[in-house]
């Protein structure tokens, strides 16, 4: 056998491993976090801080049935949750978490990252009709109403950065930015507005991922759980899994792209640890901001989309293009 | 069993496995009685295609079939579909007797014709490379050789967009909850 | 790179631009006005402009005679088709600017068609004009009903998406065989190849698509059923202008290849086979537009029988016949617009006693309808024999045999219009119509070009032949 296969082989079962993981300790994050704004405890009970709680709870939902409702489409029933899986890990393929620490680098990372999680709908959609529920219809409307309109803003901006760095491949875009003035969310040179590109971005991934205060196809108390509401056992199960993915998914290329990736800002550890804390910092946020702020209107969520963001986007990209040719 | 397990042979499978997407995809499209797995079909069928793309080393092109074609034509597709349709019942219809023969034959014939059309034809290797299909050359050629087809088609989009807005306002406006002024 | 060469293009997208910042609002006045200013001047920058020779955009696009010929005449077909759709009383009020949009941006792709030399740019303007007449076709007011017109629409769009894609098909092979997207390379590659099968197959299938514009036989299915559901001023634009291009696309693939025996009996069959279904069929009719749609497929099957001797004088006389086509057509369909009251159908019985209700009408109609029908002086007859003495020189005495047999069964039903106009008497309307000014004068054009067509060909016929050896 190739060294080669045995590296890819390696990396996708490290890969696999890492979004299970990872899924699995960020709903403790999330527990523990939320516990702790509402001035509770949280988990406690299984393990010290009930860090074995996420294991448990693994454990339970992989031995429980899967059922499947009457008058559910069965093919398309079960080939959702797979198709929210499959992109996911997909994507983890060219994320550097530090310089050598990448599955495959791509020249076309970028694009790459964006071609699969635009699957990602495809899966809500029919996770949501094949349910023969109707919140899990209206769920996975809204889901794509809201997808399709903060994908607009959201390439535009990675349009923007894309112009700057003149690469698509995310090592080369990480390379160009070795201390924090040089991160591009302060390269006030390329274009005035970078921190408002980057907050552009973060909103958008917020959105794309159906966060709180965007999480309207997921609103338990008008859509039960929205499009998974018929799903048990591992069939919720993946669904969940591949959400955070996708969070952490947004957050890495959030980092990747404006807060320096693998790069050390003060030489403390080895780059894929600063990578793992930008990402958990920025994940931190993105919990937190759920147990913030309230759930906002459907209408208030698409107007936010098609009236301020693409606008002051599309005017960045502008913006950018006249820096790059002037200076 | 050791080839194909060099990078080369998982290559072969990995080829075969994205042309049987390809055809399995379309044949779930064409005969499928459900419309929205019809969709998926189409969905795997072009994913498939993105995979031949790969491997006729254009990478960028197959990022953007997916991105594109899966991503949103695939979803617009299905979410037509959802809008559109309440849940059918399994009423598609089928030819029967002579068309189904007719069809059958026509069908057969056409395959059979494309296919010696393709083997019987010496295909020549291009000469030259045109270029490397790097996203440069891709932007240089977008720009010059193919720059009026370039902005022709954001005309083409301009009126697609605009026509079915046109037509579509009109549906709702005959309703009964017309608003005027 | 001159201006001056795309001049008409980027008057008619002018002209487009300020439609689309008026629809808008519900002006249709003023975007009627607009488009109408648009066609003129587009028509006025590429007559005088058909002289001007050179090569745009990378190769892409060439301007020569041929396609500034092709180019005035769609230009012109556009004008008239808005001058006497006056108000245009059959579109849905509401989206009229719109509609207006959508005929000045088909006019546009047709005229880049027939100016393109590159697979992709022939493509591109092929599909901007299709989208466009799509999109015309559903607009038609729904005062008389909704189904009709939506069923046009379906139709037109599902068959013209389906010919489309068997170009595309085409396309990908003569891309595989010459690994090039212009035409100049292609022409220049081709003919050494055109003994590989995929080569013909290719070819075959981008002529499919500008055979399914002209609707000739097997791609004939729409015809019928849009020219029926289509507003009248709809149809009038549909059933001339795209012919044109079509046309002058046939032109440039035949022109590709050498003549092989087996392409030129394929087009004889599809001619012949035209010319019956179109002809035989149109026997039938009672709705006059839908007995104009079969017609159309019988001519087509008569242009085609000049492309297929594969010489200049046939591709030249195709384009003399098709000028005389699109005259006669508009003659009619502009009758057709002003007897409808409010957009309607017009059955052939509609007709009856026009001659009483607007003289100048119903000489327009019955000039055109002779015209149509073959008798001379018209363009209708000297086109139709000229084809046929080209064909016969070309020795396909099978297939001018049943083109002149064809010829006659087509006089009954254009006449029995002629008869319905002049001899019936009127009735349900008796009232006389009221034709505008600007009816009046493109219907006063109309007839002279239909006179002046059939009794000087040489002239246009000298100026097609030196169009195609100006652009081959």
């Amino acid at each position: 056998m190739d060294s080669e296969i045995i590296r890819v082989i390696a990396f996708l079962v490290g890969v696999i491993a890492f979004a299970a993981l990872n899924a699995a300790y960020l709903v403790w994050l999330e527990r523990k976090e939320a516990a702790h704004i509402q001035r509770r405890i949280g988990p406690k009970e299984v393990g010290p801080f009930g860090l074995l709680q996420p294991m448990v709870d693994g454990i339970k939902l992989m031995t429980k049935q899967i059922l499947i409702p009457d008058g559910v489409d069965p093919i398309l029933f079960r080939l959702a949750p797979i198709l929210a899986m499959i992109p996911a890990i997909m994507c983890f393929v060219t994320i550097p978490f530090s310089q050598e620490l990448v599955a495959r680098n791509i020249n076309l990372g970028l694009l790459m990252i964006f071609a699969f999680a635009s699957i990602n709908v495809l899966a809500l959609l029919l996770g949501g009709w094949a349910s023969a529920n109707k919140y899990a219809v209206i769920s996975a409307a809204r889901a794509v109403a809201q997808n399709v309109a903060y994908e607009i803003p959201m390439l535009i901006t990675v349009i923007t950065m894309v112009m700057i760095t003149g690469t698509l491949n995310l090592n080369d875009i990480v390379a160009q930015q070795p201390n924090i003035s040089q991160w591009y969310i302060f390269r006030f040179s390329a274009s005035p507005l970078m921190p408002v590109a980057f907050l552009i971005f973060f909103v958008c991934s917020l959105a794309e991922t159906n966060r709180a205060p965007f999480d309207l196809s997921e609103a338990e108390s008008e859509l039960v759980a929205g499009f998974h509401t018929e799903y048990s056992s591992m069939g919720f199960g993946l669904f969940f899994m591949g959400e955070y993915a996708n969070i952490v998914i947004g957050s890495s290329l959030a980092v990747i792209l404006f807060l320096g990736g693998w790069q050390d800002p003060f030489g403390l550890f080895p780059g894929v640890w600063w990578f793992l804390i930008k990402l958990y910092c920025l994940i931190f946020t993105v919990i937190w901001i759920r147990w913030t702020y309230p759930r906002t209107q459907f209408y208030g969520l698409l107007n936010l989309s098609w009236k301020i963001l693409i606008p002051i986007s599309l005017f960045n990209l502008l913006l950018t293009a006249g820096f790059l040719k002037v200076f | 069993m050791n080839q194909l397990l060099t990078a080369q042979g998982l290559g072969g499978v990995v080829f075969l496995a994205v042309s049987a997407a390809v055809v399995i995809g379309a044949l779930i499209a064409v005969n499928s009685k459900r419309l929205i797995r019809a969709v998926t079909g189409l969905c795997l069928c072009l994913i498939g295609v993105a995979g031949l793309y790969y491997f006729l080393n254009s990478p960028f092109l197959a990022l953007m079939e997916i991105l594109i074609y899966v991503g949103a034509v695939g979803v617009s597709i299905a979410f037509a579909v959802m809008l559109a349709e309440p849940r059918q019942e399994e009423k598609g219809t089928r030819a029967t007797g002579l068309g189904a023969l007719f069809g059958f034959i026509g069908g057969a014939l056409l395959t059979w014709g494309l296919i010696k059309a393709g083997l019987s034809t010496h295909w020549q290797r291009a000469a030259e490379k045109i270029n490397d299909g790097s996203m440069l050359q891709l932007g240089k050629s977008l720009l010059t050789t193919y720059g009026m087809v370039f902005e022709l088609i954001s005309l083409v989009l301009l009126i697609a967009i605009i026509g079915s807005l046109a037509l579509g306002k009109r549906g709702r406006s005959n309703g009964p909850g017309k608003i005027s002024g | 790179m001159n201006i001056m060469l795309f001049a008409p293009e980027l008057f008619l997208l002018l002209g487009a631009l300020i439609v689309f910042l008026l629809s808008l609002s519900d002006d249709h006045n003023s975007a009627r006005n607009v488009a109408l200013a648009a066609g003129f001047g587009a028509l006025i920058l590429s007559a005088s402009g058909v002289n001007l020779s050179g090569m745009m955009f990378g190769g892409a696009y060439s301007v020569d005679l041929f396609s500034q010929l092709f180019k005035t005449m769609i230009t012109a077909g556009m004008t008239a088709v808005l001058i006497f759709g006056g108000r245009h009383q059959g579109i849905e009020k509401r989206v009229r600017p719109e509609y207006y949009l959508c005929l000045i941006l088909s006019t546009l792709g047709l005229m880049m068609l027939v100016s393109s030399v590159d697979l992709v740019a022939i493509f591109v303007s092929l599909e901007l004009s299709s989208f466009s007449l799509y999109l015309m076709l559903p607009m038609r007011s729904t005062e008389h009903g909704l189904r009709i017109q939506m069923e046009a629409g379906i139709k037109y769009m599902l068959f013209g998406v389906m010919a489309t894609g068997i170009m595309l098909f085409g396309m990908s092979y003569i891309f595989g065989l010459t690994g090039s997207t212009s035409l100049t390379a292609i022409t220049a590659k081709l003919p050494a190849l055109i003994h590989e099968p995929a080569a013909v197959v290719g070819i075959v299938m981008i002529l499919c698509v500008f055979m399914f514009k002209l609707a000739i036989f097997p791609f004939h299915f729409w015809v019928s059923d849009a020219y029926e559901g289509g507003a009248n001023e709809t149809t009038a634009f549909l059933a001339t202008v795209p012919k044109l291009a079509g046309v002058a696309m046939l032109i440039r693939i035949v022109n590709l290849i050498n003549p092989s025996e087996a392409i030129i009996n394929f087009m004889a069959i599809l001619a012949v086979c035209s010319m019956f279904y179109g002809n035989l069929c149109a026997l039938r009719q009672t709705d006059f537009k839908r007995m104009m749609g079969f017609s159309a497929v019988a001519h087509a099957g008569f242009v085609l029988l000049g492309i297929l001797t594969f010489k200049e004088a046939g591709y030249a006389t195709s384009i003399y016949y098709i000028l005389g086509y699109l005259v006669m057509n508009l003659a009619c369909f502009m009758v057709i617009c002003k007897v409808s009251k409010s957009g309607e159908n017009v059955p052939i019985a509609g007709l009856a006693g026009l001659y009483k209700r607007s003289p100048l009408l119903a000489f327009t109609m019955g000039l055109s309808m002779f015209a149509l029908a073959g008798i001379p002086p018209f363009a209708g007859f000297m086109g139709e024999f000229l084809l046929l003495a080209g064909a016969m020189q070309a020795g396909h005495l099978t297939v001018v045999i049943l083109g002149a047999l064809n010829a006659a069964i087509a006089i009954y039903y254009y006449l029995s219009v002629v008869k319905v106009t002049y001899c019936n008497e009127p009735e349900v309307d008796t009232e006389p119509i009221r034709v505008d000014i600007g009816t009046k004068a493109v219907s006063l054009v109309l007839i002279s070009a239909i006179i002046f067509i059939g009794i000087y060909p040489a002239a246009l016929l000298d100026m097609a032949s030196t169009a195609l050896r100006l652009a081959f």
